[in-house]
């Protein structure tokens, strides 16, 4: 029999900026992103009540406070205020993008919501007020945005009985993809006595563990960035009285981003590149689930058609073309950048062992480069220059090619160097 | 190759000079000034590729007067072989003239092979070379010569406009040195976008400070909502008290008038139940008494009316029992009349048809009655074997009448045959008997044609007996070869003349013979004389007869024994016909006796062919003949057989034997119209008596009924029976018709009757009501009644007042509300005063509005500050904004950093490939150059991708030739060409190297180690050194002694 059913969600970052585009997005995309958040959010409002369940949680992350964005605020809380209407209690914690020292607009949350602390509270919050003994929820919320204590083991003594619920911002193992903010092990939370630990920090929905306690963070609920691919959404759960648990994803995402990665190696002219990348993008609209996406293009491989992309604008040309024919409509599928990374046509490794002109010694030194760390280092001479420039210092900081980054621009390099050494150089 | 030795013949100041041979690998001419160094260089270059254009200005070098501009050169290839070059002054360079070591020639090649093929440019400029020449960039610009220094062919040709694209495409987003912002950065891309995000940031800050603010305005709004509220109450509660004042005056009228009616209420006494409506309800009954009477009056007369009429007698009522009968009667009377009107008329048809059918048999013949008539057999059988036998008839006859015709014109055509034989055979009795037979003809002809080509044969050879006598004559009377020659051009001159005249006179005429003859003659004289003319020139031996009157004479002799033999010939032949050879004529005459006889011999066989041809057509037509007699026996023969048998048919049916088949088809006809007569006869026999039976079974039924209702009929006249009939019909239906109409009436007897007690009652129910009303109105007249009833109206009329004016009053004193309290403050108030209440209340109600306004217009404006806080969505996109372009810088950066890498990669390959894959040249250069500077100078190369040469010093430092001092300048190109020295001789003939005082800018140091580096190359390859310095022949002399190799040779030129 069902104890509870609950949604669980996190990481709204509620009217937070995508990131990652190059393009200037068309209005009608660009209205689709500033909204996406919210109505990811809507989504989830409307899916609790929709599928009646006992409680929402959500584990941080809900806006950016350095955003200051006041309708993200109010977005949220009309949310919960819809919430509360149909019956459903909400439990909120905060995390380092919303910290509780963070700027915040004064305002009234239903009485059916419970925000947690910056302390772990000593009694649970029961979910059913007229039965405390069926299920409660411990909470924590981040006083700052720097929280580098692992705050599980604070967690106060769980008492046997209710199905219990954590409810925390957390970088469970260190994931180096995102900010160690309180961290902790996988067994921290095995040994709490928590029946469910509902996580949040992570955007890649994973269970780490499915039961008992079930570890789970759902993701975030709208990909805002290139990194952050495929359908994004909430877990439902339903545990039983046996302390068995059960997770159903829904997605509740508006728009999606997908990487396109094409070898130009099968096009022969610029009108079939076109066309492939069309059939390319239809084929990923039509597994999309109805959403529109945004599509990082990635041309690879060797052919003759290289030498047509490398005439001036031609990227841009192509990108253009694209979008006008595919993000225009309600659905669309807008390309926010086409990256070239093809190149010439010729057999490099053969041209390397056996070729004596100068661009055999260009490939040899480019091999040699990623062996020998002092060459690779050789190579990246003078880009500090740019990286370490005062006026450009605080955005670019952090993006310095490292080690292995630099053998990717090599590669780049190479494919330029030969292209120009090849042409008329221009 | 070497020079082993030079001979000036003259060149310049030189004249018959002569050195050599120059066995050492270097040998030094040594000389003052305009000692002539520069001359033998030049004269070395000239000779071996040649002089200037004589025209040219370019020729310094005049020989002494008087002696060649030029002279030799001694070489020795490398296998030892030794070609002594000479050259002197001349076109295209000056004859070239090589001879090998025997003294023989040598072809040029040898000289191009022993010269390596190279160029005259080349040689001059790597070979020999001068101290203007040394210095002269001309030695890299030279294509051969480059393409062996520069890396050409190594990929390398667009490194340096790769390196500038790079630079360009980074500048245009950053440009290294710190410096941008003051040299045009802010057009670097970066900057642009750097720009913009500062002005996004300093907005955004902007926008965070409004929305610190949304808290103390929510306060505010919360604070001015309850104030709102509080007014909003009061303006409600003023409002309420306005409302009840203005219904308290709304009142005022109403309240009056339910006062007024109340009073008179209270006059008029009230009756219980008196009914609703009564007066109304009491007229409504009364009209319904009066209609109800009409009605019950008028039943009454109908239904003695109708009585009458249902009660009435019908006299011969019985008819109607007899209506079958009549009816039979009636419809069989259209049938009695026609057959009355038609029966005597049938007679007289029958009557017709029985003389019709006794003409018919009457035509058939006495024997021929009706019965014969019915047994004669009118099949198709029968009739088809009338027509068969028609048929047979008819063909045998036809077959008769052919058979005749055939032998009437068989023996018409023998008859004509027979004329034409008798015709045939007489004009061959009289045709003419040649004497000779055809096979005669026929030899004889050949034999005359044989002898008129004789004739013919006889006559040329005469002729050309006649032409040789006369040759041989002409030829034996010519004495001397001056004569014979004279006499033989005559000769043939006359003997060309006549043979054309002959041959013109044979041409002319028409005679076959006389042509051919003619011809022939004037053909054999014309060539005759063409030969005497081509034949007279030649040398003749005076002492023999000459060859040609030998060979005519001997034709003549030929031409002799021939005519005798066609004489002989042509005689026996002859003999015959009694021909003479000489008489032409005859042999015509004997070819037309010939004709003659054979045009007879055709004629006779043509009539005998006639003859043969009417005997055989005469017998076929006998036997034609013969045939068509047989035919005509058989046709006779069938046409009776078919005959009889016609004529058994015939009598085998009683008919006469000589019917023929068409008298008896109209026999047959005529008897098929008897038949149908009589069929005919025999109905109209049967209709007749038929149509007597139904008349007189009509009239015994007439006679059984008409009686019965006083209708007599006359036997005798069948009309009246007719109208007998007519008249008992017409009866029966008037009776029926009455009998109807008067059931009719009973059944409206029985309905009038119905309707008059229904009204009756219908009366007295009208009337009970009427008295029910009255007494519900508590009397019992109708008078008293209406005076109750409008008494009863009136008190009606005031309570339906009341209640509309509590009605309004009810309205008026609103939802929800006691009417008893308006009327309780009506009744304890006057208009007066209620007015002036509700004025006071209205100021109230305005200063509340004013407030209100106020707060509303405050409320408003901090809403609309705090939905512009919610609703601002700029912030939104400005933070999408700075977010694209730290993307845009990042992509930038990244863009920048790539084309760095990549021209970082394309300096270090650069680098290692410079130093690594120097083309030979310059590593053999570079050697030479180290040692003569004497390790100052490292390393010599050529930048990749760029025709330049550059040195490094031992300092790393990087020059440009034009970098250097001159003395070190020329010691690097000094190098370079020791470099395409060795470097050309490996593939090729290794030169001579000849200099003209290029050490003098050496200081002695570097001079000794050039001279040094000399003796290195003299190993491979002979030095002859031009120099007017003592110092230099010093270094050389020095330096083969520290290398202990063996000294120049010295020249000294004075």
């Amino acid at each position: 029999m069902t104890r509870i059913r609950f949604a669980h969600t996190a990481d709204l970052h509620l009217d937070s900026p995508f990131k990652g585009l190059r393009a200037v997005a068309p209005d009608s995309v660009a209205n689709a992103l500033y909204e996406a958040t919210f109505k990811a959010w809507e989504n989830i409002v409307d899916l609790c009540i929709a599928e009646n369940v006992d409680a929402l949680l959500v584990a941080g992350d809900i806006y950016d406070s350095a955003d200051r964005s006041l309708r993200a605020q109010l977005k949220f809380v009309e949310g919960l205020r819809k919430l509360d209407e149909a019956g459903i209690r909400s439990f909120v914690c905060h995390g380092n993008h919303d910290p509780l020292d963070g700027w915040e607009a004064q305002l009234d949350y239903p009485p059916s919501c419970k925000r947690f602390g910056a302390e772990w509270a000593p009694e649970p919050s029961p979910v059913f007020r007229d039965d405390p003994s069926r299920a409660v929820v411990y909470g924590v919320s981040y006083p700052t945005r720097e929280v580098t204590e692992n705050l599980t083991l604070k967690l106060p003594q769980v008492e046997p009985g209710p199905f219990s619920i954590g409810l925390l911002h957390t970088n469970v193992g260190g994931n180096r993809e995102h900010e160690s903010y309180a961290p902790c092990s996988l067994s921290d939370l095995e040994k709490s006595h928590i029946d469910y630990w509902a996580l949040g920090h992570i955007h890649r929905r994973q269970a780490l563990k499915e039961q008992t306690p079930a570890v789970v963070y759902p993701g975030n609920p709208q990909g805002r960035q290139p990194n952050e691919r495929g359908a994004r959404g909430l877990y439902l759960v339903e545990a039983e009285d046996d302390g068995n648990i059960r997770l159903e994803f829904h997605p509740v995402d508006l728009v999606r981003w997908e990487f396109l990665r094409v070898d130009i190696g099968d096009f022969e002219t610029e009108q079939a590149l076109l066309d492939g990348l069309g059939n390319r993008l239809q084929d990923m609209l039509d597994n999309a689930d109805g959403r529109s996406l945004i599509v990082h293009i990635q041309l690879k491989g060797r052919g003759e058609l290289h030498r047509t992309l490398r005439r001036p604008n031609a990227i841009e040309d192509l990108l253009e073309e694209l979008n006008e024919e595919w993000a225009a409509s309600r659905r669309f599928a807008w390309c926010e950048r086409i990256e070239d990374r093809s190149a010439s046509p010729f057999n490099r490794e053969a041209h390397r062992q056996e070729g004596a002109d100068f661009l055999a010694e260009v490939l040899r030194t480019v091999d040699r480069a990623k062996e020998d760390a002092n060459l690779l280092a050789g190579l990246r001479n003078g880009l500090d220059d740019l990286y370490n420039h005062h006026r450009f210092h605080r955005h670019l900081s952090g993006f310095a090619p490292s080690s292995d980054q630099l053998a990717a621009l090599l590669d780049e390099a190479e494919a330029m160097v030969v292209d120009l050494l090849g042409s008329n150089g221009t | 190759m070497r020079i082993h030795g030079l001979h000036i013949d003259g060149f310049g100041r030189f004249a018959d000079w002569r050195r050599g041979p120059f066995e050492r690998p270097v040998t030094l001419f040594h000389g003052a000034n305009e000692a002539g160094k520069s001359t033998l260089l030049e004269f070395i270059r000239r000779l071996l590729f040649g002089f200037p254009d004589g025209r040219s200005s370019s020729n310094p070098y005049p020989p002494p007067g008087g002696i060649g501009h030029g002279g030799r050169l001694t070489l020795v290839g490398g296998a030892g072989e030794a070609v002594t070059v000479q050259r002197f002054q001349g076109a295209a360079g000056g004859p070239l003239m090589l001879t090998g070591a025997n003294g023989g020639d040598v072809p040029d090649s040898v000289l191009l092979r022993l010269l390596g093929n190279h160029s005259k440019t080349v040689f001059q400029n790597v070979f020999t070379f001068t101290l203007d020449e040394l210095h002269d960039e001309a030695l890299l610009k030279d294509d051969q010569v480059n393409s062996q220094i520069y890396s050409a062919g190594m990929g390398a040709a667009n490194l340096p406009k790769a390196f500038k694209t790079l630079q360009e495409q980074n500048n245009k987003i950053f440009l290294k040195g710190g410096r941008n912002h003051k040299i045009g950065g802010r057009n670097r891309k970066i900057y642009e976008v750097a720009g913009k995000l500062d002005s996004i940031d300093a907005y955004l800050a902007e926008v965070s400070k409004n929305s610190e603010s949304y808290g103390s305005l929510s306060r505010k709004l919360r604070s001015i909502e309850s104030k709102l509220q509080e007014l909003e109450d009061r303006r409600e509660k003023n409002e309420s008290l306005i409302d009840r004042k203005i219904r308290l005056e709304n009142a005022w009228p109403d309240w009056n008038v339910l006062y007024e009616v109340e009073r008179d209420l209270r006059l008029i006494p009230a009756i219980e139940n008196f009914p609703a409506n009564g007066a109304g309800r009491l007229e409504a009954l009364e009209d319904r008494m009066r209609a109800a009477k009409e009605e019950r009056d008028s039943a009454a007369a109908e239904a003695s009316d109708v009585k009458i009429q249902a009660e009435a007698r019908i006299a011969n009522e019985a008819v109607l029992d007899r209506t079958d009968e009549i009816r039979k009667l009636e419809r069989s009377l259209a049938s009695f009349d026609n057959d009355v009107r038609d029966l005597p008329e049938r007679r007289a048809e029958l009557e017709r048809q029985t003389s019709g059918l006794m003409a018919t048999l009457r035509e058939l013949g006495p024997d021929w009655d009706e019965v014969r008539l019915e047994g004669f057999d009118l099949s198709l059988a029968v009739q088809d074997q009338i027509s068969r036998y028609a048929q047979s008839l008819q063909e045998t006859d036809k077959q008769m009448e052919q058979s005749q015709t055939e032998h009437v014109q068989a023996e018409r055509l023998l008859e004509e045959v027979v004329a034409a034989r008798l015709k045939a055979q007489q004009e061959l009795d009289n045709a003419p008997m040649p004497n000779l037979k055809q096979d005669e003809v026929g030899q004889r002809r050949t034999t005359l044609r044989q002898m008129q080509s004789w004739l013919v044969e006889i006559k040329s050879i005469q002729a050309r007996i006649s032409d040789l006598q006369a040759q041989l004559a002409g030829i034996e009377s010519s004495a001397t070869p001056s004569q014979g020659q004279r006499g033989s051009l005559v000769l043939s001159i006359a003997g060309f003349i006549v043979g054309l005249a002959l041959f013109a006179g044979g041409a002319a005429m028409g005679d076959a013979e006389l042509f051919i003859m003619g011809v022939a003659a004037g053909i054999s004289l014309i060539g005759m004389a063409a030969y005497v003319f081509i034949t007279r020139r030649p040398s003749i031996n005076q002492d023999a007869e000459p060859p040609l009157a030998a060979r005519i004479r001997e034709s003549l002799h030929r031409a002799e024994a021939n005519l005798a033999r066609l004489h002989s010939d042509f005689e026996r032949e002859a003999e015959p016909f009694r021909l003479d050879v000489n008489d032409e004529r005859s042999l015509m005459d004997a070819m037309q006796d010939l004709d003659e006889a054979e045009a007879q011999l055709r004629n006779r066989a043509a009539l005998a062919a006639t003859l043969d041809q009417a005997k055989q057509l005469a017998r076929e037509r006998e036997g034609r003949e013969r045939q068509s007699a047989q035919a005509v026996k058989q046709s006779r023969e069938n046409l009776q057989a078919a005959k009889n048998e016609w004529r058994n048919w015939l009598n085998a049916r009683g008919l006469q034997g000589n019917f023929s088949p068409a008298t008896v088809e109209v026999l047959r006809g005529k008897v098929e119209l008897g038949k149908n007569q009589m069929r005919t006869l025999q109905g109209s026999r049967q209709s007749t008596a038929s149509m007597q039976q139904r008349i007189e079974a009509y009239v015994a039924a007439v006679d059984l009924l008409a009686p019965d209702f006083g209708q007599a009929i006359d036997h005798r006249n069948l009309q009246s029976v007719a109208t007998a009939v007519g008249q008992l019909v017409e009866l029966r239906t008037e009776v029926d018709d009455k009998v109807t109409n008067r059931n009719i009436a009973k059944e409206a007897l029985r309905n009038s009757e119905r309707r008059l007690q229904e009204r009756k009652k219908l009366l007295q129910e009208v009337e009970g009501e009427r008295q029910v009303l009255l007494r519900s109105g508590g009397v019992n007249d109708a008078e008293a009644f209406r005076q109750r009833a409008e008494q009863h109206r009136l008190r009606m009329e005031l309570e339906r007042k009341k209640r509309e004016t509590l009605g309004r009053l009810q309205l008026l004193s609103g939802p929800g509300r006691p009417l008893e309290d308006m009327m309780r403050m009506l009744a304890g108030t006057n208009l007066q005063s209620i007015q002036d209440s509700r004025a006071q209340l209205e100021e109230e109600r305005d200063e509340i509005q004013t407030n209100l306004l106020e707060l509303s217009s405050a409320k408003g404006s901090t809403q609309t500050t705090l939905d512009q806080l919610v609703g601002e969505d700029e912030s939104s996109q400005l933070r999408t904004e700075r977010h694209r372009l730290v993307e845009a810088m990042r992509s930038h950066a990244q863009a920048w950093a790539v084309r760095t890498v990549a021209e970082n990669l394309l300096k270090k390959a650069q680098a290692k490939f410079e130093r690594e894959r120097q083309p030979d040249v310059l590593r053999t250069a570079q050697d030479f150059f180290c040692k003569i500077t004497g390790g100052r100078y490292e390393t010599v190369f050529s930048p990749l991708g760029q025709p330049e040469i550059r040195v490094t010093d031992s300092n790393r430092n990087v020059k440009q030739p034009n970098q250097l001092s001159r003395g070190t300048r020329e010691q690097l190109f000094l190098s370079l060409r020791f470099g395409l020295i060795r470097h050309l001789g490996r593939h090729t003939e290794p030169q001579p190297v000849i200099l003209d005082d290029a050490l003098v800018n050496f200081d002695p140091c570097r001079g000794r180690m050039a001279a040094e580096a000399f003796l290195d190359l003299a190993e491979t390859n002979q030095v002859l050194v031009f120099t007017c310095h003592p110092q230099i022949v010093e270094w050389f002399t020095k330096a083969a002694e520290s290398k202990g190799v063996e000294p120049p040779e010295i020249i000294n030129i004075e």
